[in-house]
């Protein structure tokens, strides 16, 4: 397919009518350049609605978009204006012209369709129009039979918004959908459903012989045979659904794996105050400890304060001793005959009888005075006093060091957390959630995985073992139906009918392995074609799974889906439409599509952009690009001048609201500017 | 028109079965056929290869 002509009427921001000639042959590249806001996507949308009667695109959040010309409504209040697209193309050297119109009116109340209409024509050699379709509808499936619409978006796309590959591995929907597109594509979709067909048929011409036979024993083996067959499309839906569950749950595992990837730092800083917080609550509840024994020794202060008083006392009860021959203490006594040793003079009462007789009878005949008790009381004080006053000033020093060093810590954690808490502080309900999801759904998820992969392998096992089963039951059935010669020339369709789904289904099987093994290598090709050298080595493999699910691992097994840059991931994708695209179209003429792209170059770098402009005009049969100014720059232009295939140029501009122009510009003229 | 790999498939197929798998292709190419007549349409074709078949 190649688009020739677009010619818009009334449609958006084109007051006037406007054309654009596409490009191919050998220059086979067309570049529509304009600033934000002149009508690009107008263009794009023109195209997508010439094809398909589709007003939104997939960027459209708005519910409603009108097609028609604002200033042509507003002009025109209450009546009607017409809208009109028209899109010249060829397909299998055919050229058609294809027109769609939309009326629509304004008034007090908004704006109000009328109707829709479409034609769609041949344009014979000599230029004359033949009418083949004039409505919608027609027009549509006629278009939809050349480039189904599942497939449009890897021909006509936004880049800005193209996430082909994370849609492919990520959003269940949209995943789908564009698997179900390569599989039409590929017209893996079309062997299918001629597979199917097939063995509904001969299930029913077996049925039709069985019901003609009027025999009760190939009745029941007919029976037997339907539901053994029955329960293996059982099994299979079973086995479906278990691979839809783990493809759900794998994709919600990678998903949170990503998720939780992404937040590692965060997690790390969080972890780190969770650390600081314990560090400053142990020492809060060390200072408090301190505080309380700071508080008790205030009490010992006092009495150390009045240490010099006892210098006085003491020399007062060492005299009254003498004066009450209290010279020593009845507890001095006491002790030195406990200790074996005299603890005024020294000597070893344990050795010495004579000391210790000494002793015991200065003990025998002690006799104190009314004051001992007293005198005693005042020397314990004094001893305890000395004690207090030597010890309590490093004890306070070691205190009061403890204090402030405990203080510190609790400040300096503080202080952590304050500066790390800013970071996350928004973040912290999600990091609690995601932490609680590492605990408790990882797990889960991984199980639910293993468990529907036992469950399709058992799955598996069983089918294996009803097959030879049913081929035992239909051979027998097979031997009693041709003991019937009227019923012969049935069973042999029948048999033919069974080896031609046999041959289609090894055909389909075979061809879906091998597209899925090329598909793959091309990919890979395709990207290392695309990008720049220094990113070559990137993709070490890639694997298509028979589900068409693509895994891209690069060095030590890293999935490159969720580590790659944005210009990276779109490179990716377009290899992958390249890819997919060669691999369809071989033997196909009819299958050269023109890729369109709004917004190509916003997410890849300059070194990308230069590589793209070189490489992609050999790949595609036809490129239109999209510009902004900001993608057209110096560079750019020297890179489409170098690879010489520019065959058009057009630039948009605004004129007025509501009145873009479409210039063509020679491409020197452009690069005059 | 089928792509290159399938045709190769298509084309290792005995005579008869060949063909009539290339017209259940190019039927089910046309979206305008429901599965049920794409089936009555190949019975047919089956059935008219197989008596051609025995007659010869």
């Amino acid at each position: 397919m190649k688009i020739l002509e677009l010619n818009v009427k009334n449609f958006r921001q084109f007051y006037e009518p406007q054309h654009i000639q596409f490009a191919n042959g050998d220059q086979n590249v067309t570049l529509l350049v304009g600033v934000n806001g002149t009508g690009k996507t107008g263009i794009f949308r023109a195209i997508i609605y010439a094809l398909y009667g589709q007003r939104k695109l997939a960027q459209d959040t708005n519910e409603l978009i009108h097609l028609v010309n604002f200033t042509r409504l507003e002009e025109n209040k209450g009546d009607p204006v017409v809208a009109e697209v028209t899109l010249k193309f060829e397909n299998e050297q055919k050229e058609y012209q294809l027109t769609r119109t939309i009326i629509e009116y304004k008034d007090e109340d908004g704006i109000h369709k009328l109707s829709e209409g479409a034609t769609l024509s041949q344009v014979s050699e000599t230029g004359e129009l033949n009418k083949r379709f004039d409505s919608p509808e027609q027009v549509t499936d006629f278009v939809s039979q050349i480039l189904p619409p599942r497939i449009k978006n890897f021909f006509l796309f936004d880049a800005e918004r193209l996430q082909l590959l994370n849609k492919l591995s990520h959003e269940k929907n949209e995943s789908n959908q564009i698997k179900t597109g390569i599989r039409d594509f590929l017209q893996i979709s079309t062997l299918t459903r001629a597979k199917k067909n097939l063995e509904i048929l001969y299930r029913s011409q077996m049925n039709e012989i069985t019901k003609l036979a009027g025999d009760s024993k190939i009745e029941e083996l007919t029976a037997n045979i339907d539901q053994l067959n029955q329960k293996i499309i059982e099994i299979k839906a079973q086995s479906e659904t278990a691979h839809k569950t783990g493809e759900d749950a794998q994709r919600e595992l990678d998903s949170l794996e990503k998720e939780i990837d992404q937040n590692r730092d965060l997690q790390e800083e969080k972890a780190y105050i969770d650390n600081q917080q314990v560090i400053k609550d142990s020492a809060e509840k060390n200072i408090s400890v301190i505080y309380n024994n700071l508080v008790q020794d205030t009490e010992a202060v006092t009495s150390v304060l009045a240490a010099d008083v006892f210098e006085q006392v003491m020399a007062k009860v060492k005299a009254i001793r003498e004066e009450q021959r209290d010279v020593f203490s009845k507890q001095v006594l006491n002790q030195s005959l406990q200790k074996g040793k005299c603890l005024l003079c020294g000597s070893d009462l344990d050795n010495d009888e004579k000391a210790m007789e000494h002793v015991k009878s200065l003990l025998n005949q002690y006799q104190s005075s009314e004051l001992s008790g007293v005198l005693d009381l005042i020397e314990r004080s004094r001893d305890r006093i000395t004690e207090d006053a030597d010890k309590l000033p490093s004890k306070t020093n070691q205190n009061y060091q403890d204090l402030v060093d405990a203080s510190e810590k609790a400040e300096h954690a503080q202080a952590n957390i304050d500066r790390k808490s800013g970071n996350i502080q928004e973040e912290l309900g999600m990091l609690e959630n995601l932490k609680e999801k590492e605990r408790h759904t990882l797990p889960t998820l991984r199980d639910k995985i293993a468990k529907c992969q036992v469950q399709i392998q058992n799955n598996d096992e069983k089918i294996q073992q009803i097959q030879p089963e049913i081929e035992k039951q239909e051979k027998i059935r097979e031997e009693k139906i041709a003991e019937n010669s009227k019923l012969a020339m049935r069973q042999k369709v029948a048999d033919r009918t069974k080896r031609i789904a046999d041959e289609l289904s090894a055909t389909l099987s075979n061809y879906d392995r091998e597209t899925r093994e090329k598909l793959a290598v091309e990919v890979k090709n395709m990207f290392n074609q695309l990008i720049t050298e220094k990113d070559q080595h990137l993709i070490k493999q890639v694997t298509i799974s028979a589900n068409y699910e693509m895994q891209v691992l690069g060095d030590n097994d890293v999935d490159l889906l969720n580590d790659i840059s944005m210009g990276q991931s779109q490179v990716l994708s377009l290899a992958f439409i390249f890819a997919l695209a060669k691999l369809a179209s071989k033997g196909r003429s009819e299958m050269n599509f023109p890729l369109f792209i709004d917004t190509p170059f916003a997410r890849l770098d300059s070194e990308i952009r230069d590589h793209i402009i070189k490489v992609t005009p050999n790949l595609a049969s036809q490129w239109v690009l999209l510009l902004t100014d900001t993608e057209f720059t110096g560079r750019e232009k020297e890179g489409f001048i170098k690879g010489g295939r520019v065959g058009s140029t057009y630039q948009i501009q605004k004129a007025a609201d509501g009145k873009s122009q479409i210039t063509e510009l020679t491409f020197d003229e452009k690069l005059g500017e | 028109m089928l792509q290159e790999d399938i045709m190769n498939g298509i084309s290792q197929f005995p005579d008869g079965d060949r063909e009539i798998v290339m017209e259940l292709l190019s039927l089910i190419k046309d979206d305008s056929n429901s599965d049920r007549i794409i089936r009555e349409r190949i019975a047919n074709e089956i059935n008219s290869i197989v008596t051609k078949e025995q007659d010869q």
